[in-house]
């Protein structure tokens, strides 16, 4: 399997913070990894690393062979990483449609046809295929500001995956859904990734994540503790102490 | 039928645009030809101005645009001796050019910190014009503006203005509007949503604010040299500040969702402050008034009173 992307020495300090230590990372292409740890460990700061919204103090991150540790957020589509965000309700006074639409932005060429009309009906049927994936077809038309929570991240999802993504990173996908959209959009996931495309995703919803990664990274205080199998993570018990608090009694023996 | 409404509304905009084509020719008053024609080129500036609005930044510098498309058109013609159908649109690029320098800088800040920067400009501009000495005229103005002529065309007279202006109303909205429901118009609109979104999925920022901000500049500048000639006298005070905020307050009492929200609003507020021309003290009153008026009565704007008042004969009041 080769290595899509990869960290070495990834640094990044907020002031005296230490958002993000030493991190050196490992993504197999095609592959479903989690990166999981407690609030404050530094994963969303690392995806904004990775995607370019912050260069890092110290360290490289390549991407399918290439150096892209300073490149601008919007060089990476192109490359084929997409990431979403954690809270966002899209852009809000678009429809679901044009959301959709605007995901292909980066493939979209400039042409009089494409400056002066709007999109052709491919082009929609397109973005109608990408939201049937999501679930959210019947409601193409509707505001994205009126969708749920739930709605809103779905609608991310599609959004990202019309950008044709070979790395998507996914920010707390699951976060704000019921079970039924839970499930539903886990089944989504993995036919993305069935199709060849790997997915590096942020969850706080522990069943979820070990009932479809394979691959799992856990991070405390901004460094690497373990990484895994979702097997091998449950037994670890460094993971196990942050997640549950020290046992005291033995602690202190 | 499907499409019948859109027809009708085709037809009923072609009625209009005839009417108002063929009005100098029925109405005798000269003055009526001569206040329509600064309707269109405030159209012409408030439509512009949406460019950079649409995209979320709140320029206020749009009148130093004006400025540098009627003095650059005029300059051009007195001391150069270019065509002055060519120095018409060389004053748009002018524009266009100046405000692609000022904005790969500017363009840099976000929000409040571009709004003040833009004042900045807008005086700087201004005071520029007020010392530029011969070449400007200074405080005096610049007058000797010679006649207008285009494709072989001398344009004296009102009416001739007239079409001319209106002409290049036609154009700037039709090119304007397309822009707006193609890509880069929703691109535009997207980064006034959400900047990080949109580089997310690829969008160039800094190109498209930039794209926004010179293309808009291009046509308060073709506006600029049409006003020059128009008047055949430029004064540096017709520009500055308060210009500026007048285009600002077109489109906020318009309305900023459609692009028919300029066009209304820059018609009906020159159409009624026509009479206080002159007078800057109660022109600053009355548009300020007009703003607090919508804000508080029509949040969105003139082009929402239809809507407002079906919900009401639907819903009765309140709305």
């Amino acid at each position: 399997m080769a290595i899509q992307l990869s960290t070495v020495g990834l640094t990044k300090n907020f002031g005296a913070l230490c958002a993000v230590k030493d991190l050196d990372l490992e993504i197999q292409s095609g592959k479903l990894v989690a990166l999981i740890g407690p609030n404050g460990a530094g994963k969303t700061t690392v995806f904004n690393l990775i995607s370019g919204f912050l260069k890092p103090d110290r360290g490289r991150i390549h991407f399918k062979g290439k150096d892209i540790t300073g490149f601008k957020p919007h060089q990476l589509p192109k490359m084929g990483l997409i990431r979403t965000f954690q809270l966002t309700n899209n852009f809000p006074n678009f429809t679901v449609m044009d959301n959709v639409l605007l995901g292909r932005h980066h493939r979209t060429a400039f042409t009089p046809r494409t400056i002066f009309y709007r999109p052709p009906t491919h082009e929609k049927q397109e973005a109608m295929g990408v939201l049937h994936l999501v679930g959210l077809d019947t409601l193409a038309d509707e505001m994205a500001t009126n969708l749920a929570s739930g709605q809103q991240k779905r609608l991310q999802l599609a959004v990202a995956l019309m950008a044709h993504p070979e790395l998507l990173m996914l920010d707390e996908p699951l976060s704000g859904m019921t079970p039924e959209e839970i499930n539903f959009l886990l089944q989504s996931i993995k036919n993305v990734v069935g199709k060849g495309v790997t997915v590096f995703l942020i969850e706080h919803n522990m069943k979820a994540v070990m009932r479809i990664c394979e691959h799992i990274i856990v991070l405390d205080f901004g460094a690497k503790i373990a990484e895994g199998t979702p097997e091998y993570i449950q037994q670890h018990p460094q993971v196990i102490e942050i997640y549950l608090g020290i046992d005291e009694e033995k602690h202190y023996a | 039928m499907l499409n019948t409404k859109r027809w009708s509304k085709m037809a009923l905009f072609l009625c209009l645009m005839i009417a108002l084509g063929l009005l100098p020719l029925y109405v005798d008053q000269p003055y009526v030809p001569h206040i329509l024609t600064t309707v269109f080129i405030n159209i012409m500036l408030a439509v512009s101005l949406r460019c950079s609005l649409i995209t979320g930044l709140f320029n206020i510098s749009h009148a130093a645009f004006f400025a540098l498309g009627a003095y650059g058109s005029a300059i051009l013609a007195i001391q150069f001796g270019i065509p002055s159908g060519v120095s018409l649109l060389l004053g748009g690029l002018i524009a266009a050019f100046s405000s692609l320098l000022i904005g790969v800088v500017i363009l840099r800040l976000r929000g409040i910190y571009f709004a003040m920067v833009s004042i900045a400009i807008v005086e700087v501009i201004r005071v520029a014009l007020n010392k530029g000495g011969a070449l400007t005229g200074g405080y005096s103005g610049l007058g000797n503006i010679p006649a207008l002529t285009v494709f072989g065309n001398n344009i004296t007279g009102r009416d001739e203005f007239y079409w001319l202006g209106f002409v290049l109303m036609l154009i700037t909205i039709f090119v304007l509007y397309r822009l707006e429901i193609g890509r880069i118009g929703m691109t535009w609109k997207a980064i006034s949503q959400s900047e990080n979104i949109a580089a997310s999925v690829g969008v160039n920022i800094m190109l498209y604010k930039t794209i926004a901000f010179v293309i808009g500049s291009f046509f308060a500048g073709l506006a600029g040299g049409f006003f020059a000639y128009f008047q055949g006298f430029l004064g540096p005070d017709t520009f500055g500040f308060f210009p500026s905020v007048k285009i600002l307050i077109y489109n906020y009492v318009g309305g900023t969702a459609l692009l028919a929200g300029p066009i209304g609003g820059a018609t009906l507020l020159t159409l009624i402050s026509e009479p206080l021309r002159g007078f800057t003290y109660y022109e600053v009153i009355f548009f300020s008034i007009a703003l607090i008026a919508v804000i508080v009565f029509l949040p969105g704007g003139i082009i929402t009173l239809p809507q407002k008042l079906r919900l009401r004969k639907k819903y009765g009041y309140p709305t």
